[in-house]
């Protein structure tokens, strides 16, 4: 019965079998653009936050049988989103299986979370990229934060890394490379 | 952040709960059916009470393994291994309650304290903290380290482990007066005591919301937030705990400590614990080659603390030039020079993980070359032995180089938290 702000999403993740508090901290960090991807693809708010709840509790059920090699928490969880959204877009509803087996109740959504969702859409698939931008190797997620979250110019980020700066572009490049072959490979085809 | 987002963690986390305690009946009802079959077995049940002449005093653990893997103990018979021996002196510099001299009130049995992680309960540091009428037991115990991003390993690692996967010292608290089982969590290790990023949060039976932070000396009340739009909860601290009962609801995501005049406290005001690293738990990298900016040559380490427990560096370290098994006769300045900082040696606190630097520069041979060093010999202060490293090469302009007359001066920084802080303008 555990929780933390400081351990990855990992350790999150193998934490929730014995402590479910953990998965509330994995479930924090990520809902935000689980449900602005969902609403940005489904363009309706309401079966997005449905959805989103298929996604988290199938992610509660098997967070256990989660595995670091093959893959990030992050894109493991996309996978999950992706496969609910394939499903929700060919079935026109929720799926709700996963809830099913958690004997979860329905969450109700109100005028105020419809507002909020759809501002989230409007990020769209910039909040997926934030959400995998965590899986980036640890070189690469920090120059690709520092130049195209906080704007930094390339010297400034070669001198604080204490590289020069060909390798800071080299490492931003690979970044994106990485997040858009990331987001190609779990795209669903609909 | 919406009404939904926290509602729909509440449903998720109540059915993680819901499912859990269905896992522990089909759990605990093969476990009686084992103990029915293994006969004897349930006898030794009741022997684990610790340290305080309740009950028998367990045999101190032996050696840990040397991959700090246990397997997973049947809760009827398992008695918690424990040592005399001391915790880090880090957490204790940080901990007042674990100072402050043992009572009769914090004889407490511990029995069914099987938490596989655990390795040894330090018994001589078991405290009571009576608040608000709540009282909550501080157990200090040593945890199996942490292998290949897994917080406890499930089965032994198939290979040796890797550097500096080591045990390490955590809190653990027990809700006293819970009906059984009692709740007990990890609190806090020392690293995040000292970080101010442990928030723990329990549901107790009953449906209360057991929220604990454990925090260092000086900390005398904290604030958690819930995230965007959430009321903040403010808890006193008594005896390095801060406690509350809130219904149960989101997970906090931030704390805020303050002091008694009401002061925010930020982790880095902390003093430095102050307990010097050993060459256990350092390593140092190879040199890295410094683009020159007025003819030297440059190169900065990094000093790793790889332990699992915060420990400090200062000062410079010294420095020694080889071109193959020849010692260079060149003169090494501390601090001086235009290519090092001037700043006066300062304790460097190393977090597990962290790192600290030092730069060694040279102004390069003009005229003639008479020896390229191509390796270095390095002491850390306080640090018995010494670190062979290669020099930077194969390029000429990549190597110190030494050459007669004046000139020969290599100067070295102190170590610094960053390698920012190492440079002259540092």
């Amino acid at each position: 019965m555990v929780d933390s702000d400081r351990q990855s999403d990992a350790e999150l993740l193998q934490a929730t079998a014995t402590e479910v508090e953990a998965f509330g901290v994995f479930y924090r960090r990520h809902v935000d653009w689980v449900l602005g991807f969902l609403a940005h693809r489904l363009g309706d708010a309401e079966l997005a936050a449905d959805v989103t709840s298929e996604v988290f509790a199938a992610a509660l059920l098997s967070a256990s049988r989660y595995d670091a090699t093959k893959g990030e928490p992050g894109s493991w969880l996309y996978g999950i989103a992706c496969h609910k959204l394939s499903s929700a877009v060919r079935r026109g509803a929720a799926e709700r299986r996963a809830r099913r087996r958690l004997g979860m109740g329905p969450v109700a959504v109100q005028p105020n979370d419809i507002e909020w969702i759809e501002s989230l859409a409007r990020a769209g698939q910039g909040q997926v990229a934030l959400g995998l931008l965590h899986d980036l190797p640890d070189d690469q997620r920090r120059v690709l934060t520092a130049r195209v979250l906080d704007e930094r110019e390339y010297g400034d980020i070669a001198a604080e890394h204490a590289i020069p700066p060909s390798t800071v572009r080299k490492r931003v490049s690979r970044g994106l490379a990485a997040l858009r072959a990331q987001m190609r490979e779990r795209e669903p085809s609909e | 952040m919406t009404d939904f987002v926290d509602r729909l963690e509440q449903e998720l986390l109540a059915a993680g709960r819901r499912a859990r305690a269905r896992r522990r009946v089909r759990a605990a009802a093969a476990l009686a059916v084992t103990a029915l079959l293994s006969l004897g077995v349930v006898g030794a049940v009741g022997a684990a009470i610790l340290s305080s002449g309740h009950g028998p005093r367990p045999t101190p653990t032996a050696a840990l393994p040397q991959h700090c893997w246990q397997p997973p103990r049947d809760p009827a018979s398992a008695v918690a291994p424990s040592t005399d021996a001391s915790p880090s002196t880090a957490l204790l510099s940080l901990l007042g309650v674990l100072r402050r001299p043992a009572t009769n009130g914090d004889r407490i049995s511990l029995r069914g304290l099987i938490y596989t992680p655990i390795t040894a309960v330090y018994s001589r540091y078991v405290r009571v903290v009576d608040t608000d009428g709540m009282r909550v037991a501080l157990v200090l115990a040593q945890v199996c380290g942490r292998v290949r991003g897994s917080p406890y390993p499930a089965r032994p690692p198939a290979s040796p482990p890797r550097s500096g996967v080591r045990p390490y010292d955590a809190i653990f608290l027990i809700a006293l007066d819970a009906p059984r089982p009692r709740a007990m969590f990890e609190a806090a290790t020392a690293a995040q005591v000292e970080a101010g990023g442990a928030i723990r949060q329990a549901w107790p039976e009953g449906g209360r919301s057991l929220v604990a932070v454990v925090v260092p000396d000086g900390v005398a009340r904290v604030e958690l937030s819930f995230g965007t739009h959430q009321p903040r909860l403010s808890m006193p601290v008594r005896d390095n705990l801060a406690l509350a009962t809130p219904s149960p609801g989101p997970s906090a995501v931030a704390v805020t400590w303050y002091d008694s005049s009401g002061r925010t406290i930020h982790h880095e005001q902390l003093p430095v614990p102050g307990v010097p690293c050993t060459a256990q738990e350092l390593d140092l990298s190879s040199p890295r080659f410094i683009s020159p900016m007025a003819g030297e040559h440059a190169d900065w380490f990094a000093v790793t603390n790889i332990s699992a427990r915060n420990c400090t560096v200062e000062g410079y370290p010294t420095v020694y030039l080889y071109a193959g098994t020849r010692l260079l006769p060149v003169s090494i300045a501390r601090g001086s020079g235009p290519y090092v900082t001037h700043a006066r040696p300062r304790p460097v606190a190393l977090a597990p993980g962290s790192s600290a630097y030092f730069i060694v520069a040279k102004y390069r041979c003009d005229v003639q070359t008479v020896a390229a060093a191509s390796s270095f010999a390095i002491l850390i202060p306080g640090i018995p032995g010494e670190w062979r490293r290669d020099a930077v090469g194969p390029s000429d302009s990549q190597v110190l180089q030494y050459c007669q007359g004046p000139g020969n001066v290599v100067a070295v920084s102190p170590l610094g938290p960053s390698l920012r802080a190492a440079r002259p303008l540092g």
